[in-house]
């Protein structure tokens, strides 16, 4: 039977490929950005377009790249993990095309400037309601592709009664139900909140609660980007090292951590909110600091496995295994520089997560620093080094432009570092994140923060450089690459074999309803509380 | 041939050294913004 008889390539195929069409766009956005920040006149250069082009960026980059990645990845590694192919796959075609749909109509919406509400389209900013119901319908596509991944997991289990799930399908599982407890809070926000208001049936919204349920998704929607990276974190860069996993049985523990643990964290987003008592701003903080320990655990469970690899090429020493891996592999290169970055954005989290010390630079450009170390490096070229690995695998082409992509995690890697440490710096001397004149029209405060703002800048420059790369290996390889009949996609093996039949780890149920619990305890009751309140709601506004 | 050696019977050694040094720099950076940062400027409610 050939490698590809029980997949649906096609489909894994076209979900990457929307993503790779929306990461090109987004990065385009982000260059201007970059260049407007560092103050230089370019044509059309106005706050509108900078507003719009944030906005572009934001949605593109962080809900439709990396939806439509994961969708994809999902349905690959679903395939290879499970060795069948979906159960209902014209489901997941109408899933994929809904998603899409939706896709058109928020991109529309924000391209002609009708939906200038930048990525957390916080009201009273108010966006033409093609924005939200496209952004809603780009939800619903995911739920109908979470619901075939789920029915094809539960067709396996029927056909291998007893069987543990493989470590892939587990963390792709993991992600998916913590998407689906996430997009209650934006669904309730979307169907009762901003529809309606957008269309004109309510005159006004309340932002508070709107905020609430955002960061009730917001917070979440880090974890349903970063599950899907730690399964090839975990099950593909062991093998292309030349090692294995350390410890699969931690890979299991971690997953299930994210499961229960994702969602009842939102308000840690929310410290400078007056209406959340500070109570539950205190619950949240400490579930936060909870969340940081499955990190850690897969820190030191993906090290350990490339130690493993580094000695079995050879090395002796205490850290002479790092310089044994292969670093020119462009996958392995992308998981770790993303990892090196992410342990500075995990330092920099701990201090958004502390009530005291977010203060100092909450919506500073600390944040927008902060992200994109997590989100915009850990998972982004996470995604795009996976990408290099999985679309020969899905095409059947082989990887064309092998320097560019070579080259292309290292130039990430740079010019995210000089992104994101000159926006910590900028943040902790006071520059707000999201300002389309950062001179303050030559306050002497923001004099100072002028060389960091063009080192950001050139940041910005190397990063689109990157992306240029990037973009260009796709292209190359899906119309010009040699034709390949290496199309075998393989999971890392275990230091340690696996048991073989299911645990408590499998009952993803039990899972489910503990995490469901939590949630409740978190914001039933402030979200109650909340409404018992006289509200004062916002008609729209819409400067831009 | 025989089976490469894996390190799968040490203890990863220069993982967990390379994990304490991190646990050590993430709680020194955390206090440094705090003692340094936060401290100075006092909080926001005062």
């Amino acid at each position: 039977m050939s490698a590809t008889a029980n997949r649906d390539d096609r489909l894994a195929t076209a979900n990457l490929g929307v993503a790779v069409a929306a990461f090109g766009v987004a990065a385009f956005m982000a260059f201007m950005q970059a260049l407007s920040r560092a103050n230089l006149e370019l044509p059309g250069r106005s706050a509108g377009m900078y507003y719009l082009s944030v906005t572009a960026h934001g949605v593109l980059m962080a809900i439709v790249f990396t939806t439509f990645f994961i969708m994809g990845l999902g349905v690959a590694f679903t395939n290879a993990g499970l060795e069948r192919r979906l159960r209902y796959p014209r489901t997941a075609w109408a899933a994929f095309w809904i998603a899409t749909l939706g896709t058109v109509m928020a991109t529309w919406a924000i391209v002609t400037g009708k939906a200038t509400v930048l990525y957390t389209f916080y009201p009273p900013l108010q966006a033409h309601p093609a924005f939200y119901i496209g952004l809603t319908l780009v939800v619903v596509g995911s739920w109908v592709w979470s619901f075939v991944i789920l029915s094809t997991w539960t067709a396996w289990r029927n056909e291998h009664p007893g069987q543990a799930t493989p470590l892939e399908v587990y963390g792709m599982l993991a992600a998916i139900i913590v998407w689906l407890v996430a997009t209650i809070g934006v669904a309730a926000e979307m169907l009762f909140q901003l529809i309606p208001w957008s269309l004109g049936i309510t005159e006004t919204v309340d932002p508070m609660l709107a905020r609430t349920l955002f960061w009730y998704f917001g917070h979440p929607l880090v974890y349903f980007w970063l599950l899907p990276a730690y399964v090839v974190w975990y099950m593909v860069i062991p093998r292309l090292a030349g090692g294995k996993l350390f410890s699969a049985q931690l890979g299991r523990v971690v997953f299930a951590m994210f499961i229960v643990l994702s969602t009842p964290v939102g308000f840690h987003h929310q410290y400078m909110d007056p209406a959340v008592p500070s109570g539950w701003k205190m619950l949240h903080t400490f579930l936060t600091f909870i969340i940081l320990f499955p990190s850690f655990v897969t820190a030191f469970t993906i090290t350990a496995s490339l130690e493993v690899a580094g000695r079995a090429r050879g090395a002796r020493g205490l850290f002479d295994w790092i310089g044994k891996l292969p670093w020119g592999d462009p996958t392995v290169s992308s998981v770790l520089l993303a990892m090196i970055l992410f342990a500075v954005g995990g330092f920099g989290g701990a201090v958004n997560a502390s009530f005291a010390t977010d203060s100092v630079v909450h919506n500073t450009a600390w944040i927008q620093g902060h992200f994109h170390l997590t989100v915009g490096t850990a998972v982004a070229l996470t995604f795009m080094g996976t990408a290099y690995w999985l679309v020969p695998r899905l095409t059947g082409r082989e990887l064309e432009l092998g320097l560019l992509a070579k080259v292309q995690p290292y130039l990430w890697f740079l010019g995210m570092l000089l992104f994101s440490i000159a926006n910590h710096i900028t943040g902790l001397m006071g520059m707000p994140r999201r300002v389309f004149d950062a001179t303050y029209q030559g306050s002497a405060i923001a004099e100072r923060w002028q060389s960091l703002t063009a080192i950001s800048a050139a940041g910005g420059v190397l990063l689109f450089i990157s992306s240029t790369f990037f973009l260009l290996v796709m292209l190359g390889t899906v119309l010009a690459g040699k034709k390949t009949a290496s199309r075998e996609i393989q999971f890392s093996e275990t230091l340690q074999p696996e048991p073989a039949s299911s645990s408590i780890f499998d009952r993803l149920g039990v899972w489910a309803a503990i995490a469901v619990v939590l949630v409740l305890i978190a914001y039933a009751y402030p979200i109650y509380s909340h409404l018992s309140m006289p509200t004062f709601g916002s008609p729209g506004y819409k400067p831009y | 041939m025989s089976e490469p050696h894996t390190g799968g019977d040490e203890h990863p050694r220069g993982t967990l050294a390379l994990v304490g040094l991190y646990g050590v720099l993430f709680a020194l950076g955390w206090f440094a913004i705090y003692l340094f940062v936060y401290l100075p400027r006092g909080p926001v409610t005062q």
